[in-house]
């Protein structure tokens, strides 16, 4: 953990929206995967929009990111804000799940989200909870139950379009 | 996920969140430590003790306020709405003017010694200080409103050439009644008389209270002297000296910067 407080902030906004998806794909997987044929909405299971939800967490992300960076969007000020961060680089991409080549493959939007996990853990367990970094260590914690009710909710929205989209497309065809 | 059952992934997940859940609870039985916000002051101050003696040249243990670079500033509220409308005494001095010393002096420098004073870092009840200003000298910048409207309006007269005017209806003066410390800071609280007569037909005196600021003694780089400062600040409502004017609003702020030397 640097002690620079703005990287501090910067950590913990990553932590928000990306490191609850591993669970939250790993709850979906266990429960659906093996009932998912019998769904006649998402005949092809549920789990297959979980990569939808999480570009929509890393959609979020980006309008926290535009909301942050208003209203100077210069390169400088765009390079400025990624300047040493790969993993703000990292959780941008997660956008390319928007593309259904990349949501094919359910897997690789858990291993992008793993990194923001394995720091949450790490700091976990590196923070010395009989110390003053135990307040760090209960603020984290309380991010990633947050990160979990987002990306549950991310995932329920995506549910929910699917449907609509599938029932506007049906009526469209029946037309 | 072919490359690991699920199971164990949703296994090892729920573990790992679940160790962090219970670090982030170890100590919630622990006692929960008050956070004081606002630490209480800790004075820091020394010993210090400024005396002007006879001012005597070349005596370091006598201390001389050095004019030149001290000033008694003025502020207002132009029209009592606007920003500030400010000016400065040209001449001023520390030194209880008695009745019979109020008069004309001749010469262009202060007449009368500038030996009304004492200062007692760590005991400030022996800390005492007069002052006094020339009301005629008060200088904004605007020599047709300071040789102008600004003569009548303070009810006094026009500076003569050559002519210190200590005269009654010409000074204002202050005088300590009681200093003590500070609670919030190394400075001191003031508190104060001040006498002028104004636009009234006698000379007025209110209770006033402000706040001193002690610049320790220091010695100058290359000097053999030694030089300590004092500021400072108190406000007066000039309605109270009948001054109706309507240039400026009533609440006037006055900011003292006395620097003394022992040279």
């Amino acid at each position: 953990m640097d002690n620079n407080f703005w990287q501090y902030i910067d950590h913990l906004q990553l932590i928000a929206f990306f490191s609850g998806y591993p669970l939250i794909y790993a709850i979906v997987m266990v429960v659906f995967e093996n009932k998912s044929r019998k769904w006649k909405i998402f005949p092809s299971g549920i789990h297959t929009l979980l990569p939808y939800a999480y570009a929509l967490s890393g959609t979020l992300y980006l309008g926290l990111i535009l909301k942050g960076l208003y209203p100077d969007y210069s390169i400088n000020s765009i390079r400025i804000f990624f300047d040493h961060s790969l993993l703000k680089i990292w959780a941008v991409f997660s956008l390319i799940f928007w593309i259904p080549l990349f949501a094919k493959k359910p897997v690789i939007s858990l291993l992008h989200s793993l990194p923001f996990f394995i720091f949450f853990i790490k700091d976990v367990f590196i923070l010395n909870p009989t110390s003053g970094e135990h307040d760090m260590i209960r603020n984290e914690i309380k991010i990633y139950s947050d990160s979990l009710i987002l990306n549950l909710i991310t995932l329920v929205v995506v549910l929910i379009l699917f449907f609509i989209i599938k029932i506007v497309y049906k009526k469209l065809l029946s037309h | 996920m072919k490359l690991l059952s699920n199971k164990v992934l949703l296994i090892a997940l729920v573990l790992f969140s679940g160790l962090g859940y219970i670090i982030s609870c170890t100590r919630d039985n622990s006692l929960i430590q008050p956070i004081q916000i606002t630490q209480p002051f800790s004075p820091s101050r020394g010993n210090n003790v400024h005396l002007p003696g006879s001012m005597t040249t070349g005596d370091p243990n006598q201390w001389k306020l050095d004019k030149v670079h001290s000033s008694v500033l003025w502020s207002g509220s132009y029209i009592g709405a606007a920003g500030l409308l400010t000016g400065r005494f040209n001449q001023f001095g520390m030194h209880d003017i008695s009745a019979v010393e109020m008069k004309n002096y001749p010469g262009t420098g202060q007449p009368l010694l500038d030996t009304s004073w004492a200062f007692y870092e760590s005991d400030p009840s022996k800390t005492y200080f007069n002052g006094y200003v020339q009301i005629n000298t008060s200088n904004t910048g605007e020599p047709g409103r300071d040789a102008g409207c600004n003569i009548s309006a303070m009810g006094t007269t026009a500076i003569i050439s050559g002519t210190q005017n200590l005269n009654v209806n010409n000074i204002a003066q202050i005088k300590t009644t009681k200093v003590e410390f500070d609670p919030e800071s190394n400075g001191y609280i003031i508190h104060l008389n001040l006498t002028w007569q104004g636009k009234l037909s006698a000379p007025h005196t209110e209770a006033l209270v402000g706040k001193l600021k002690y610049i320790p003694k220091a010695t100058p780089t290359g000097s053999t002297y030694s030089v300590f400062g004092l500021q400072l600040t108190f406000q007066f409502n000039k309605q109270a000296y009948g001054i109706s004017s309507t240039s400026i609003g009533d609440n006037i702020a006055v900011e003292c910067n006395m620097n003394f030397n022992n040279q």
